[in-house]
């Protein structure tokens, strides 16, 4: 129950996110709810220290949560272990949620979508956030059982893996959407499939070497002069 | 890009060094230079559950790094080494060769500091080390390897207070 | 009515998006089939979506770094389909572009709210006492106005700007082979994107390909 109240208030702990303390202050505001359900009450000097410079991945900070409580009851090192898991959890948090779950989610979506809109909203919500939720629900729990040592429970799951394991299957997804995508389209003829080709080709080439923005300001001009010109 | 990479970011491993330069690079060797994590094991571990599978990685702290570290090494491949503050820095400034890309990524903003970047906040002795470092190697604020960086030229100003 | 909870909407998309909640309703994707829902335009809406949402999923918000508004521009892209009557690929083009363009601005006032939310904690630390229930709530009221605001008054920027450049060229083309064409662009971007062993990586897309060719 502690777990799903201190879950429930992570969910706005990055409102006054700002360049100076960065999540900080709501860190403060998580660390003193999540103690007062331990029973304990933090001292107004102690929750001001809070304030100071936090950051981390928003779906993990309650494992850091679980580890401060746990370690402030045992007189041991909270706020030593705040920050060697801040750390952590923002590299974990980075590579699985934004850089992995984010596409496959989307791609899900997107193959659902183009069968029914709704399918394709309630994919991205459902698919993405069961991950999301079970680590937001479950991390103060989890944290405050193995205090410190709560990085076992991510090796134990291998999580340093998944993320390697999602883009593989975001890679296998995109090429059956973009199959779809071009066998539904009218116009598709052998051509097309040659453009589309090179166009594919051409993102790969450019990546990591030009901003998508401009990239994409650059391919829209000119996919609209070739339009243009063709007819097509 | 140097294949060498020297980073000081007090946070040491996160998702912007994952995300923005191991993945971007593909570098598969990160040394993290560090007395307190070296002689920790469990941070040890903490950090280096966090690398993507086949990277490795070496935890010295910095005399074992002034001692083993020779930039012929890496011709070849990215190695990106991990500092945790510009004092670290200064202490291995000899060691720093042409070869070697120095970049601040992030410090922390406390008390009693500057706000040179969005993400970069230093003492007033730190400047001056950095400008130290500076008269004989580029050095360079970066966030992320596809964003712009922004080369320190004239941090005294700072110091001044003219910026 | 519709534009009204389309307004309403865009304030959540930006609570979503930085301030609370995180869970996902501020994505392209999401936004795209949520007003073509709305407005009755799912499929225009759905190609929208899955440009503006390539762009997000490279441009992510790793550490400190704010990424471009790609909430906005999903966003503003839909909406300005559904009012203005396209039937012609520069037209849409122009859309795009503006929309675009745009997205920078928009993208500001997002450095904006983390200075006001710093200069609001920078206050009660020079007080000497932080209410950081207070900061959280003005954080979440400022962020949920940043985008009634600024997501409204860019789409509506656009639709002006449009309505004064916009060409008069009266050639019928294909927006679904357009926007097919420049989200296979984005794809290579987001393939380089994707950690995994390069030709393994690139196997499986092949095959993923294939698979896709057969059964569908």
């Amino acid at each position: 129950m502690k777990s799903l109240i201190v879950g429930f208030f992570s969910l706005f702990y990055q409102a006054n996110m700002n360049h100076e303390n960065m999540q900080g202050t709501g860190f403060a505001f998580l660390i003193r709810k999540a103690a007062a359900l331990n029973g304990i009450s933090l001292e107004v000097k102690k929750v001001f220290e809070q304030t100071a410079y936090f950051h981390t991945h928003p779906y993990l900070v309650n494992f850091i949560a679980g580890v401060w409580v746990k370690e402030f009851e045992q007189n041991g090192e909270e706020d030593f272990y705040k920050k060697t898991y801040s750390s952590a959890f923002g590299a974990f948090g980075d590579s699985f949620f934004w850089h992995s779950l984010r596409p496959l989610s989307f791609v899900i979506a997107a193959i659902a979508g183009l069968y029914n809109p709704w399918l394709g909203l309630a994919a991205y919500l459902v698919f993405y956030n069961s991950f999301h939720l079970i680590f937001r629900f479950s991390g103060y729990s989890i944290g405050y059982a193995l205090g410190k040592e709560v990085i076992v429970f991510f090796n134990r799951i291998g999580f340093n893996r998944w993320p390697m394991y999602f883009d593989v299957a975001s890679a296998f997804f995109f090429g059956i959407l973009l199959s779809y995508l071009a066998k539904s389209c009218s116009d598709f003829d052998s051509v097309v499939l040659g453009i589309l080709t090179v166009y594919v080709l051409t993102g790969m080439a450019l990546a990591k070497k030009l901003d998508i923005v401009l990239g994409l300001v650059i391919i829209m001009i000119l996919t609209g002069f070739f339009l243009f010109i063709t007819g097509a | 890009m140097k294949k060498i990479i020297f980073r000081v970011d007090d946070r040491l491993i996160h998702g912007q060094v994952i995300e923005g330069w191991i993945k971007h690079f593909k570098i598969n060797h990160i040394i993290l230079v560090n007395d307190r994590v070296a002689s920790n094991p469990l941070q040890k571990m903490i950090y280096s559950s966090t690398l993507p599978p086949g990277t490795e990685i070496s935890v010295l702290t910095l005399d074992e790094f002034i001692a083993s570290f020779r930039s012929d090494r890496y011709k070849k491949d990215y190695v990106l080494v991990i500092l945790e503050s510009v004092d670290d820095l200064y202490k291995i400034k000899n060691i720093i060769s042409d070869d070697v890309y120095v970049n601040i990524g992030c410090v922390a903003s406390r008390e009693h500091k500057i706000e040179v970047s969005n993400t970069v906040f230093l003492n007033p002795e730190e400047i001056n080390k950095v400008c130290e470092i500076r008269e004989k190697h580029e050095v360079f604020i970066h966030k992320v390897a596809w964003e712009p960086s922004v080369e320190i030229k004239n941090f005294h100003n700072i110091l001044e207070g003219n910026l | 009515m519709n534009i009204a909870l389309a307004v309403l909407y865009a304030g959540v998309i930006s609570v979503d998006r930085f301030a609370a909640f995180n869970l996902m309703l501020s994505r392209p994707i999401v936004i795209s089939f949520v007003l073509g829902l709305l407005f009755g335009n799912t499929i225009e809406c759905f190609y929208v979506g899955i440009i503006f949402e390539a762009i997000g999923l490279v441009d992510v918000p790793f550490g400190t770094r704010i990424p471009k508004e790609d909430s906005f521009g999903a966003f503003a892209a839909c909406c300005l389909l559904t009012l203005l009557p396209c039937d012609h690929l520069p037209q849409y083009i122009l859309i795009f572009l503006l929309v675009l363009l745009m997205m920078y601005p928009v993208t500001m006032t997002l450095h904006i709210t983390r200075s006001f939310n710093k200069a609001l904690y920078v206050r009660q630390q020079k007080r000497g006492r932080i209410y950081p229930l207070r900061l959280l709530m003005l954080g979440m009221g400022f962020s949920f106005l940043r985008g009634v605001v600024f997501y409204s008054l860019g789409t509506y920027l656009v639709l002006q700007i449009y309505y004064l450049i916009h060409g008069h060229i009266d050639y019928h083309l294909n927006f679904y082979l357009f926007c097919l064409m420049i989200f296979v662009f984005l794809t290579g971007y987001i393939l380089r994107f994707l950690s995994a062993r390069t030709y393994f990586k690139y196997a499986v897309f092949m095959l993923g390909l294939l698979t896709g060719w057969v059964i569908l």
